[in-house]
């Protein structure tokens, strides 16, 4: 009992012993602070989501140029590109839809029948329109109205009415 | 150092003193980041510093509910394990190169310095054979000196899972050392 007890004792030593080398030559390789804490605080003011290169700024071994994102230059390239492009087409959309509302509707109705209907104004009118155009047209085209006669004394006895 | 990871920090801080916190233990969170990756040094440099911009730019906010280290270090796990799921592809480990690398930068003698880098490569291997909690739980404990309960509070898991972890990690390290053979300067069962 006492020896496993010792063991176990001396196993947790000789283990963070070896966890102490480990850390000791990890301290070694540790990249410098204050670069570091710059490239963070340039994402910081220029956020992309994914660095452009690697925090270490230099290509990884198997990858060449790559982020964390494992993205290549070129593919961010075409990405930014593509972003670009969308971007300026949406800028684009919406200067016109700001725009359009300085001509209102209503204004651009009148404007239209005015062109259409107004000789003056350019309305199209055929040559032999003339030609169609009947003697006491108006009397079709119009509607009688009741209780504006022009009779002297009010309406005529009507027909029908049986005088004693 | 133990005054340094139970410091009170202040939810409320200015980016200066936030600077200072990280600086204070900017090695031992790239050492949380290499364990995170796989030892692959590039993706934890990549990982410490979207850490760092998370943190920085606001996106990562600490509460005050935890000390200042286990919230970071929360911070490097979650952008650890976005990053693994981001990329299908891992990078080739350049083991010989590290092994040399690090072997130059030790003090000890030739035969020293190359017995501590193949020891060091041999727990690197053993430990990527563990299960993702066992590995985090031994080296918050043995890398980083935490308890089992700021392990635990790192890995949001509970205590008792965390303990579980340690445990049978620990088993299994050891297991998996003994296997390796006492050529590999490990230090073996005494």
């Amino acid at each position: 009992m006492r020896e496993s007890h010792r063991n176990g004792e001396l196993e947790e030593h000789d283990l963070r012993e070896l966890f102490q080398d480990m850390k000791a030559m990890d301290q070694a390789r540790a990249p410098e602070f204050r670069g570091m804490v710059e490239r963070a605080l340039d994402d910081r003011v220029h956020p992309t989501g994914e660095r452009a290169a690697g925090a270490s700024g230099r290509p990884s071994p198997s990858e060449g140029w790559r982020g964390a994102g494992g993205l290549s230059m070129s593919r961010r390239w075409r990405r930014g590109t593509l972003a670009g492009g969308l971007l300026a087409a949406a800028a684009l959309a919406g200067i016109l839809l700001a725009r359009s509302p300085g001509v209102s509707e209503a204004e651009f109705e009148r404007v239209v029948r005015t062109f259409a209907t107004d000789p003056a104004g350019g309305a199209w009118r055929s040559p032999t329109d003339g030609l169609l155009e009947l003697p006491g047209q108006n009397l079709l085209s119009t509607r009688p109205s009741i209780g504006a006669s022009g009779w002297p004394g009010g309406l005529p006895a009507s027909p029908t009415t049986i005088h004693p | 150092m133990r005054a340094t990871r139970t410091r009170k920090v202040s939810p409320a801080m200015d980016p200066t003193e936030l600077v200072a916190h990280l600086q204070r233990l900017h090695t031992e969170s790239f050492g949380w980041a290499l364990s995170n990756c796989g030892w692959d040094e590039p993706e934890a440099e990549d990982v410490l510093q979207t850490a760092y911009s998370r943190v920085l730019s606001g996106k990562a906010r600490f509460g005050g509910r935890s000390s200042f280290r286990t919230w970071f270090f929360g911070v490097i796990r979650n952008t650890a394990q976005e990053t693994a799921r981001r990329k299908r592809k891992h990078h080739q480990r350049t083991e010989s190169l590290t092994a040399a690398r690090e072997m130059l930068q030790q003090g000890d003698g030739p035969e020293r310095q190359l017995e501590r880098a193949e020891t060091v490569r041999t727990l690197r291997a053993a430990l990527q054979r563990l299960s993702a909690r066992q590995r985090e739980v031994l080296h918050l404990v043995f890398y980083q000196d935490m308890t089992i309960a700021e392990a635990a509070g790192v890995m949001e898991v509970s205590v008792g899972s965390a303990r579980t972890h340690y445990e049978r990690g620990k088993a299994r390290l050891r297991t998996l050392l003994k296997e390796e053979g006492p050529g590999e300067g490990i230090p073996q069962e005494r």
